[in-house]
């Protein structure tokens, strides 16, 4: 009788750790690298995002012309990541011990310089990254991107901003006086804007639904 | 004389944008003995064609970084490849699964020969059709076409002709403004009808537009 309970403990056992390594395995597989990274030493505020579906998007404060980042794909590659963007640009991110390591060097030349990565805190990861916002008159639409420092950019203005978490939202204010903000409603993220010298309480100059580039599949054309 | 030089001038001018346009092209075989061919362009788009089971005339695109010994690319599958070069290129696949199944390194070869500009993916759209109809070629002469149709294409005159398994016929050329395609239907004589052209596109030449 005891060793028919211990046969079994044993087995209960057994299934668990299946069912743990199992479970370990899915989330390095999975979501290991998706999320916001900060990339330190890159010259300038830049952020990558990695989604769960192989997407990524780069934003940095100094890309040209106007802030609609980069789009690219990426894939694991031995203990890390590897990205490549619409431009060719290559970007690659590593583990090593407690750290995460990016470069954009050659992934073939030994002698390449590495540089810290910061994973976002998980409160704002929903908000920082590229956010396509309402079509403009001129037919193209608005962009905003925001940074993991707190900073943000937009496509019709050279002019940085700032952008802070309110309301369950992310509110950003521009140097001209106009604010938008973000904030998630009924599964989607909606978008109101104010212009210069209105409150917040007063009714929005603009509302609709803000897309997040890179959740879901770009489209790639033709 | 000068007009001959102006015209030399012109034909060393476009020669140099052709050559410039001109696509790297890998092809190797897959893990079920179907070919992959890989589309690399200068401007960093990429395309994906296979035969077998996974084929598709649409091809599957991405983005492409090359360095001296070799070329990394990365495709919205979540597939990726590293094709290295050397006296025997070879390219590991990786299907992107979550099992990361990578296979072994595989042999490749450069196309070069005067095949070389007719793989990969080409799109247009029919005369009187609002659709648009994609079309991709292989090395290994197999041709696939949106939705499920497939052929065989041969190099003739001035191009190459596809033989579509219904019956159809595509013929496609380069005239002086860029390639050109006819296409008869089945049941119509090549010899005795002759349709309307279009203006394919190949795709990744002109770069890709991503949204949003």
């Amino acid at each position: 009788m005891t060793s028919r309970i211990s046969l079994f403990a044993g087995l209960i056992a057994v299934i668990a750790c299946l069912g743990g390594c199992a479970g370990v395995e899915r989330r390095a597989a999975s979501s290991g690298w998706s999320g916001v990274w900060s990339l330190i030493d890159a010259g300038a505020t830049t952020d990558l995002v990695l989604f769960d579906n192989n997407q990524c998007v780069l934003i940095s404060a100094d890309r040209k012309p106007g802030a609609k980042g980069a789009r690219g794909y990426y894939r694991r590659n031995g203990n890390g990541v590897l990205c490549i963007f619409e431009d060719g640009r290559l970007l690659e991110m590593t583990a090593r011990g407690a750290d995460t390591l990016w470069t954009s060097g050659p992934p073939d030349e030994r002698r390449r310089q590495w540089h810290p990565a910061v994973r976002s805190e998980a409160s704002q990861e929903r908000f920082i990254g590229l956010w396509r916002l309402n079509p403009e008159p001129t037919g193209e639409y608005l962009y905003v991107q925001l940074h993991a420092d707190g900073s943000a950019r937009n496509s019709l203005s050279s002019a940085a901003g700032k952008w802070e978490p309110w309301q369950g939202g992310a509110l950003c204010s521009w140097p001209g006086g106009w604010r938008d903000w973000l904030t998630p409603r009924d599964g989607r993220v909606v978008h109101q804007a104010w212009p210069p010298g209105s409150s917040l309480s007063d009714d929005p100059s603009d509302f609709s639904t803000a897309l997040r580039v890179g959740k879901k599949p770009f489209a790639v054309r033709p | 004389m000068r007009s001959f030089a102006t015209g030399l001038v012109f034909v060393l001018l476009c020669a140099g944008r052709a050559a410039a346009a001109e696509p790297e092209i890998w092809a190797t075989d897959g893990e079920d003995g179907s070919t992959r061919n890989f589309v690399l362009w200068p401007n960093g788009g990429a395309v994906m064609v296979s035969s077998g089971r996974d084929a598709t005339g649409r091809g599957v695109r991405g983005f492409w970084h090359g360095t001296d010994r070799s070329r990394f690319v990365v495709l919205e599958s979540g597939a990726g490849a590293e094709i290295r070069i050397g006296p025997t290129p070879v390219v590991d696949f990786d299907n992107g699964s979550s099992e990361r199944s990578r296979a072994q390194a595989r042999p490749a070869f450069a196309v070069r020969d005067g095949s070389a500009r007719w793989l990969g993916v080409w799109v247009w759209r029919k005369p009187n059709d609002p659709g648009t109809r994609y079309v991709a070629l292989l090395s290994d002469g197999s041709a696939y076409a949106e939705p499920g149709s497939h052929g065989r294409w041969v190099r003739v005159s001035r191009g190459i002709r596809v033989e579509w398994h219904d019956g159809a016929i595509d013929l496609l050329q380069f005239d002086a403004a860029g390639a050109l395609l006819r296409s008869w239907p089945r049941g119509f004589s090549t010899r005795s009808h002759r349709p309307e052209p279009t203006r394919p596109q190949r795709v990744g030449a002109d770069g890709f537009e991503v949204t949003p």
